[in-house]
């Protein structure tokens, strides 16, 4: 590890994310600080997911260079992150740019008890896996197709194998068609300037980690209706449940904390828990508008992580919406909802015809 | 249909781990109808749409039509849509907070941490994980090997064939290096062809039949053959084969180069 290369990985995992994430912010016209800031770390980067979906798949289909996707790619990002600067400029003038602070309330001893156990227990879980080394037999696709795209600048035109070229639409590589998130990592590994493989396996994990924690405190703040002294003691629990949770590799906890860096990691610990977050949001007789929007936003990013990022979130849309439907009878919201469904829909099918 | 009932228990099996992972599905059973019981709210948000994604999972006819067609191999991955530790730790914490005095809490919250520690198994652990050997995180024989190859490239990358414990590392540190097989030779990625899976049986024995190695990787291209001497029981000198030795990298690893005609 060094000071650069933590930079560069934190600008890409974290403030790159806030940035692009204060959009939402401002849309949703959140108004506690820390609530501000992880909702737009969250939302930033399932942004920065949905972008690098949509530009990257028709150019691997085009069999473009990774700079062009590059290119295209900052592109947007720069554009998002100059609405953001505006939004921002308008809020400094209006004085209120960290939002409301927390109201003036003493903490109670137990609510820093768990405060801080659960931010030690999530910073090991974290520093864990960037520290020391697991190896992971899918590597030698997923991190051979990053090298490949970095230092060929192709991508998925060779065989992670032997390194054959023609090789893209074959096997489990036609999966990556529409679910690129190895370019994504490639992408990444090009900006930063870090091997593929010091970037997935050393500085992506810890981001990765914190960022799903991150999710987590959304979930845990919801659900427990505000109370922090609870939602603390649930991040504890949680936090327990994943430090223990390696009854098989399949389970979350050990897509969790064994292979983060991998998009169907990203898929199991981020994005589905991501979906539970939104509709925990939508499921109520008054919501916020903005919600439905980044649905489909997130849908869109799922798609980039995994073929069962594809599969899954229209189910849970499916699911969810009929729950929702039982409860609140909104035929609207209901129809809206489920048609987020749709870009999954649509890759999927662009899958299936290829 | 019952094919596919065992079909789908099988998956579900592999999902939770066998018996190592039976008791905290208990838990979570247990925390599941908890949460039933502790009001409407919990009850749309965690409850039903959890017994939901369980009917779609145990369900022959879903695992007949979609699951055998889009996911053959990965149905289990369905059960990430079931919010196992978030409806665990939501459960105890709501359980945690019935009680009123703070000694009683403190006792609970250890008698819970315990009881997950207990009946689960630990993620970080000297299996799961070991001291990195490179920045990288592979094998440093991959690193070296591959350092060699690319050090003498004839081409813009050389064919290799490696023992197989370096199979999955090799291309991911560099693309110059590509191997007559990989991970395919455990039936991932892409099929393996009839000379590739010879080859690799042969590298899978203690006493390689050199003959079939070389007359292979001559007919393929393969400049460079790597041996693992603590394992392999190869003479030192191949030259009657048409390889030559040309070093030997952590100790184990034999690099035998073709020798030019």
């Amino acid at each position: 590890m060094n000071c650069r290369d933590i930079l560069y990985t934190t600008v890409l995992f974290v403030l790159l994310p806030m940035w692009i994430g204060y959009l939402w912010v401002e849309l949703l016209k959140l108004k506690d600080g820390w609530s501000r800031l992880v909702h737009a770390w969250v939302m930033g980067f399932a942004t920065m997911l949905a972008v690098a979906q949509v530009i990257l798949v028709p150019l691997v289909a085009l069999k473009a260079t990774l700079t062009l996707a590059m290119i295209l790619w900052q592109t947007a990002l720069s554009a998002l992150s100059v609405c953001s600067f505006f939004l921002l400029l308008r809020r400094l003038k209006s004085g209120k740019l960290f939002g409301r602070r927390a109201e003036k309330k003493k903490w109670q001893t137990w609510s820093i008890v768990f405060g801080v156990l659960a931010a030690v227990m999530i910073l090991i879980q974290a520093y864990i896996p960037a520290r020391y080394e697991h190896g992971d037999d899918d590597d030698a696709r997923f991190i051979a197709e990053e090298v490949s795209a970095v230092v060929h600048d192709t991508m998925y035109i060779d065989d992670p194998i032997a390194g054959e070229l023609m090789y893209w639409n074959q096997g489990e590589v036609k999966k990556d068609l529409t679910s690129p998130w190895a370019m994504y990592m490639a992408m990444c590994a090009r900006i930063s300037d870090i091997p593929p493989a010091v970037l997935s396996h050393t500085y992506a994990p810890f981001f990765l980690i914190l960022l799903c924690y991150a999710v987590y405190l959304l979930i845990g703040h919801v659900l427990m209706r505000g109370d922090w002294e609870k939602t603390f003691l649930f991040l504890v629990f949680l936090s327990v449940v994943h430090l223990w949770g390696y009854t098989s590799t399949h389970t979350l906890a050990s897509m969790l904390l064994l292979r983060i860096w991998q998009g169907k990691a990203v898929c199991a610990s981020f994005m589905i828990p991501l979906f539970f977050y939104l509709m925990y949001r939508l499921m109520h007789r008054e919501y916020h508008k903005v919600w439905l929007g980044f649905l489909y936003v997130a849908a869109t990013g799922a798609c980039l992580l995994s073929g069962i990022g594809i599969i899954t979130v229209p189910v849970i849309l499916l699911l969810y919406g009929i729950v929702d439907f039982v409860v609140y009878r909104d035929r609207k919201k209901t129809v809206t909802i489920l048609m987020a469904a749709v870009p999954n829909a649509a890759f999927l099918l662009y899958y299936l015809i290829r | 249909m019952i094919t596919y009932c065992y079909a789908v228990w099988d998956e579900f099996v592999n999902f939770i781990g066998g018996r190592s992972g039976i008791l905290h599905w208990i838990i979570f059973c247990a925390a599941l109808v908890f949460c039933a019981f502790l009001g409407k709210g919990d009850r749309k948000r965690l409850f039903w749409p959890s017994v939901l994604v369980l009917l779609f999972f145990f369900n022959p006819v879903f695992y007949a039509t979609i699951g055998i067609r889009f996911l053959s191999g990965i149905y289990w991955r369905i059960l990430w849509m079931l919010p196992v530790s978030f409806v665990i730790a939501y459960a105890l914490t709501q359980f945690t907070f019935k009680w009123k005095k703070n000694v009683v809490r403190v006792t609970v919250v250890v008698a819970a941490c315990v009881c997950i520690a207990v009946t689960g198994e630990r993620e970080f652990s000297k299996e799961t994980y070991q001291e990195k050997e490179n920045a990288y995180e592979i094998s440093q024989a991959a690193i070296e090997i591959s350092d060699v190859v690319m050090g003498s490239l004839m081409d813009w990358k050389e064919n290799i064939i490696v023992p197989n414990e370096l199979l999955c590392d090799v291309r991911q540190y560099s693309c110059s290096v590509g191997l007559l097989y990989g991970r395919n030779a455990g039936g991932f990625i892409t099929d393996i062809e009839d000379d590739e899976r010879a080859v690799y049986e042969e590298m899978s024995r203690e006493e390689p039949d050199l003959e079939i190695v070389t007359g292979i990787a001559k007919n393929r291209n393969c400049r460079y053959i790597v041996f693992n001497t603590s394992f392999h029981r190869i003479p030192e000198d191949l030259s009657g084969y048409g390889y030559e030795k040309l070093t030997v990298v952590q100790e184990d690893y034999a690099v035998y180069r073709r020798i030019p005609e």
